[in-house]
């Protein structure tokens, strides 16, 4: 009997032991593996920073295992360690697992560099393109001028319902397909729904111009956002911001974005201010009077759309004061650009 | 059957002091192995904030707040004058960096003026303005630098352009990364 017991004990400790060491060697070589994205997170700024030198970027990724990054409004994470705060103004997913991610910049101006837009991605994203008539020209080159780092695919209006069958069937193990529609109207809901059958995971947004309709090149500079299935609009300015809503979560993560890029509008705004200062004592002859009025009053435009609601009428009155500011800005022979 | 339960006491006793004996050890594995991590964690940490750096010395002259667009890969001195009167937080959200703690400075080493002395503040509006001061604090660490942390410069010389002049000048900038150790 005794001899029974023994055994036992030595069993049950030998299993405590096992189990010890095993879970302990599973740990490490779990926390090994994720070190790559944790090293990510934890400098996430510092990383993101270094894709700034260039007007354009793209970095791929390979952690070598399954790693979910999590995205939220000024935030990122790696699996369940706590969130790290980010300064950067980052359009992705909620969510991006898999082992792989790529990362794309694009320099946003308004008139003069602002700063880099960041979109994050995976495989199991798709993003499309659909364009009318009207927009036609400004996607195809939209597309041409971004496509050696972005992968984009491009559809006219009146044939995406009938592609979207064929799409889908390659597109079966994807996470979310975006069509970002630019034009005069919205891909209308018949179509939605056969898109939506085709690719069940489809997600769309619709982008309208709202410049100069008699200027070609402006008419899509700026303009209104709506995410469907979401209340409001909301606005983009340029092309980097356009890209955002394609990449962005939703509508909060898109406004939130917005308003980081008000921010730093204001920031650089004042800075140019602070230039102007400077030029204006240097240069008598020069009139900088009426840009560094622009200035001031760009910069607190834009602190005004960050701390409240933007629409259509502010972001045309924006528009207009940084039309003349480029103009003036070009002032020729003996007086210095200020930017 | 006393001595039975006495000798059974004993072995018991013994089995007891075997798996205490174990575990001591293990336990004295375990802080080992976590101390050579530790260390090791400290070197990952140390080695890329340093790597990091140096991307970010490669890429700071292209920052739209202080960078001379038009011009290519110089830095704008009115620019960076006016940039270092924004708030604290305002420069944070360009430079700052979750776990490298960091101090950027630009100096002006040509033109060598001969009242160029101290710290620049970016309080004058005169276009003189660098001929008064010779380094520009551009970042700084936010948290407290311990005189226990371990440190490293990275120096490379930058391009300046004063605008008011359309003329160039050089500089130094450095970037001091800090190691918590």
């Amino acid at each position: 009997m005794e001899s029974v017991f023994k055994y036992i004990f030595a069993m049950i400790v030998g299993a405590m032991f096992i189990l010890f060491f095993v879970g302990f060697g599973k740990n490490i070589i779990s926390s090994s593996e994720k070190m790559d994205a944790v090293v990510l997170v934890a400098g996430f700024d510092d990383y993101l920073f270094t894709l700034t030198a260039n007007e354009m970027a793209k970095d791929d990724q390979n952690f070598g295992v399954q790693t979910a990054l999590n995205f939220k409004e000024g935030t990122i994470s790696s699996g369940k360690n706590k969130p790290t705060n980010t300064n950067r103004i980052v359009y992705a997913p909620k969510t991006l697992s898999g082992t792989k991610i790529t990362t794309r910049a694009i320099r946003w101006a308004f008139p003069y560099d602002i700063d880099s837009f960041f979109y994050i991605t995976n495989a199991k994203y798709k993003y499309v393109i659909v364009y009318d008539d009207s927009s036609k020209d400004f996607v195809n080159e939209l597309a041409e001028s971004i496509n050696r780092t972005f992968e984009i695919r491009t559809y006219e209006k009146s044939k995406i319902a009938s592609a979207a069958p064929a799409l889908g069937r390659g597109w079966t193990d994807m996470s979310r397909v975006t069509f970002l529609m630019i034009g005069d109207s919205d891909i209308s809901a018949a179509d939605k729904t056969k898109i939506k059958t085709a690719i069940p995971k489809a997600k769309f947004v619709f982008a309208k111009g709202l410049g100069n309709e008699e200027e070609p090149e402006n008419q899509w500079a700026y303009g209104s956002i709506e995410f469907d299935g979401e209340e409001g609009d909301s606005y983009y300015i340029g092309n980097a911001m356009l890209l955002g809503a394609m990449y962005a979560e939703n509508k909060a993560n898109y406004d939130f974005n917005f308003k980081r890029a008000m921010d730093r509008l204001a920031a650089v705004s004042m800075i140019y201010d602070g230039k102007i200062q400077k030029l204006s004592s240097a240069a008598s002859g020069c009139n900088y009077n009426i840009m560094a009025g622009a200035f001031t009053s760009l910069a607190n435009a834009a602190k005004e759309a960050k701390e409240g609601a933007m629409d259509a009428a502010k972001l045309n009155s924006m528009v207009s004061a940084v039309e003349s500011m480029d103009e003036t800005n070009s002032r020729g022979l003996d007086c210095t650009a200020v930017f | 059957m006393n001595k039975l339960h006495k000798k059974g006491m004993i072995e018991m006793m013994e089995s007891f002091m075997v798996i205490f004996v174990i575990f001591i050890l293990i336990g004295m594995g375990i802080f080992v192995y976590f101390k050579v991590s530790v260390s090791s964690t400290q070197e990952t940490h140390a080695d890329i904030c340093l790597s990091q750096s140096a991307k970010i010395m490669a890429a700071i002259t292209e920052i739209p707040d202080i960078s001379c667009k038009e011009k290519h890969t110089c830095i704008d001195a009115m620019k960076l004058d006016a940039f270092i009167q924004l708030e604290q937080k305002e420069k944070n959200k360009v430079l700052e960096g979750s776990v490298c703690p960091k101090n950027i400075t630009i100096e002006q080493i040509y033109p060598d003026e001969p009242e160029a002395k101290g710290p620049c503040k970016g309080l004058t509006n005169s276009p003189d303005f660098y001929k008064k001061c010779k380094t520009w604090s551009v970042f700084r660490p936010l948290t407290t630098v311990k005189s226990t942390w371990a440190s490293r410069n990275i120096e490379t010389a930058v391009s300046l352009y004063y605008p008011a002049t359309d003329t160039y000048g050089i500089g130094k900038l450095r970037i001091t990364v800090y190691s918590m150790g």
